[in-house]
């Protein structure tokens, strides 16, 4: 997903913009010059700059030949979400189904997303699930979501 | 001297002893992997030190750290692609040896340059950093925040081909260390309403989703794809061919791992860019230039101890100033806090035993790294065909498990997705990383130490440059600024005149 130079200079200016806007609103405290304003708001100006630099360059280079984005194919959009996808399907279905069902499951698709065959991938999401178990809950103590399953197993 | 062997029993535990083992399996395997790099590694590699003791944790890092240093010559070697980004510099060289039937020639003298490097490496470390400490006693908070200042500074400055992109990459690092309650008047900012955010984007997660997640995501798009197959020729004589390349290399190797430590030692240059320097350097001086990108045993030999050294080197400045040099140490002052260990000049005199058991382990490491490198180059061939659809959801779920386990929160898990997407659109549109992790560790201390300040002089920016040394540091911040936008200048002159004669 690379963007233009245009594009990516106004998204530059404009993050500097709302950094700035949002901070304004920051209380200053008492007898004090620099709240905690002040480095929100220098932040916001460095964007800002960045971005108008970027966007001279972006308009100074529009003659030249334009930087075409690298191809990606059909569905690229479809095949960037997925991961980010599995992950907040795994926050949202691990407190209810426990933690080695969610996490078998998550392998399992992507596993397959990846093009491994079937049956490998069934085993791999299994093994993953369990081992990941062992070291967290087991050697770690770490307390991992608990679903039916996890508490059947105690 | 109590000290040190104090933090000689510390190391010689069984339980410190397994885990400098197994993370030195660990780290060659995630280094040897293409793609995968030795940050990634550590970062993949913290949710679980948080729950180890501090001495076993920091050892877990440097362990991995050195082996997965390494283990990026082996794909290069073989491959032609560099495991890590620090292998990039001699990948040319060990790539030509292949071709050229001795693999064990390429991969020989870059086992034992690594060793030989990291050993150097971390005796130099134990050298220098009490020394430094000794001298840093005296910095209060101006200082502070000038060396916090010339850190970012320099990692803008050499962060790659666009001092624009390195900038932005800083703006968004600082951006993120703002979130969460303001340290000087406990006012939330960037919180939009939300508990989770109060105490800040908590770090392990965000640098799961940067390292991690932007990888898997990455491959995602790329779609399925086969990994080449590696050569499957053996490795006659590899012991033979490292001792030779020892002696032959002695000079290049010595003179390159001080090199390599001086580098790493410099705010935001690490291991890449001494590897560079000290293949460059090693070319000038060298009887047979012309063999440098044709398979140059004596370039390889170079590197890889450069490299390795630097490794080393970047903790002096993380552990006795608190400011990391690269990335990997930047995750590292965080476990290092996360465990009680403060890193600051008084770090030897408040928890001396662990610092000295850190250098050991660190040392340990370095020389373990002699016989599971020379497994790992044995079973290269095996590592290398693992295939990315077993991989990937591998390293997906290790990193959802692990950004959960330290807060004990989902939304550590969606922090790692959105980060993730996030460190996807940079690498996509060129802006570097290693700037945002600096700003996202030594934002706040930019912050405290410039607030801290402002209030010791009552308001008056000249106290910046009152003192002799914070006057030094802050100079040579302006020098360095100086260099960045002149350099930028000097490059867009001949550009432009390109442009207007075409």
């Amino acid at each position: 997903m690379t963007l233009s130079p245009l594009a990516l200079a106004l998204l530059t200016l404009a993050i500097g913009i709302v950094v700035i806007g949002h901070s304004r609103g920051f209380p200053l405290m008492g007898g004090m010059s620099y709240g905690p304003a002040f480095f929100p708001v220098l932040i916001g100006a460095g964007f800002v700059l960045c971005g108008l630099i970027l966007l001279g360059q972006a308009v100074l280079a529009r003659g030249g030949p334009g930087v075409s984005a690298k191809p990606r194919g059909r569905r690229a959009g479809l095949r960037l979400m997925i991961i980010p996808a599995v992950i907040l399907g795994y926050a949202v279905v691990s407190p209810v189904a426990g933690f080695l069902p969610t996490t078998a499951l998550a392998a399992l698709v992507t596993a397959l997303f990846f093009g491994l065959r079937p049956l490998s991938a069934l085993v791999l999401a299994g093994a993953t699930a369990v081992a990941l178990f062992v070291l967290f809950q087991g050697a770690l103590r770490v307390p991992l979501p608990v679903g039916p399953l996890e508490r059947w197993l105690g | 001297m109590d000290n040190f062997f104090q933090g000689l029993t510390l190391v010689l535990q069984p339980d410190v002893l397994s885990v400098i083992f197994l993370a030195s399996l660990y780290g060659l395997v995630i280094g040897a992997l293409p793609g995968l790099t030795a940050t990634m590694s550590i970062a993949l590699l913290v949710p679980v030190t948080f729950f180890l003791d501090p001495v076993p944790a920091i050892a877990a890092i440097t362990a991995t750290t050195a082996s997965a240093i390494f283990a990026g010559d082996i794909p290069g070697a073989l491959l032609r692609i560099p495991g890590t980004p620090a292998s990039a510099a001699y990948t040319e060289d060990a790539y030509a040896l292949t071709v050229a039937g001795r693999p064990e020639a390429a991969l020989g003298a870059s086992l034992i340059a690594s060793v030989a490097g990291g050993v150097v490496g971390v005796i130099l470390l134990m050298i220098f950093a009490p020394a430094l400490a000794r001298f840093a006693v005296q910095f209060s908070s101006v200082e502070y925040f000038w060396l916090a200042v010339l850190g970012l500074s320099c990692a803008v400055a050499v962060s790659g081909d666009s001092l624009l992109r390195g900038a932005i990459s800083l703006l968004i690092g600082l951006l993120i260390s703002t979130v969460g309650i303001d340290i000087a008047t406990g006012y939330p900012r960037f919180t939009f309403g939300s508990i989770h955010l109060l105490s800040g984007i908590s770090f392990i997660p965000a640098m799961i989703g940067i390292f991690a997640v932007s990888q898997v995501i990455r491959a995602a798009l790329a779609g399925p794809g086969e990994a080449p197959p590696p050569p499957s020729r053996g490795l006659p004589d590899l012991m033979g061919t490292m001792w030779r390349a020892l002696v032959r290399f002695r000079l290049t190797i010595l003179r390159s791992s001080l090199i390599g430590n001086l580098l790493g030692a410099l705010p935001g240059a690490g291991a890449d860019i001494a590897a560079w320097v000290a293949y460059s350097l090693s070319r000038l001086v060298s009887r047979s230039p012309g063999t440098y990108g044709k398979g140059s045993e004596e370039g390889i030999a170079a590197g890889g101890a450069a490299n390795n050294s630097a490794v080393a080197g970047a903790w002096t400045p993380a552990l006795v100033l608190g400011i990391p040099g690269d990335s990997i140490t930047a995750i590292a002052v965080g476990v290092m806090m996360m465990k009680g260990i403060t890193p600051g000049p008084r770090v030897f005199i408040t928890d001396g035993p662990e610092v000295y058991a850190i250098f050991l382990g660190f040392l340990l490491a370095n020389l373990l790294l002699l016989p599971l490198g020379f497994l790992a180059i044995k079973l290269a061939r095996h590592i290398l065909s693992v295939p990315q659809a077993v991989l990937m959801p591998v390293i997906l779920m290790f990193s959802i498990t692990g950004a959960y386990a330290v807060d004990n929160a989902m939304f550590a898990v969606g922090i790692i997705a959105v980060l993730g997407l996030v460190a996807f659109m940079m690498e996509e549109n060129r802006i570097p990383f290693a700037p945002a992790i600096l700003g996202i560790v030594l934002g706040a201390v930019v912050e405290k130490n410039f607030l801290i300040t402002m209030i010791k002089t009552q308001g008056s920016l000249a106290g910046f440059f009152d003192r002799p040394l914070a006057a030094v540091l802050g100079g040579l911040t302006l020098v360095v600024w100086t260099l960045i936008l002149a350099r930028s200048v000097l490059r867009r002159a001949p550009a432009s005149e390109r442009t207007t004669h075409d």
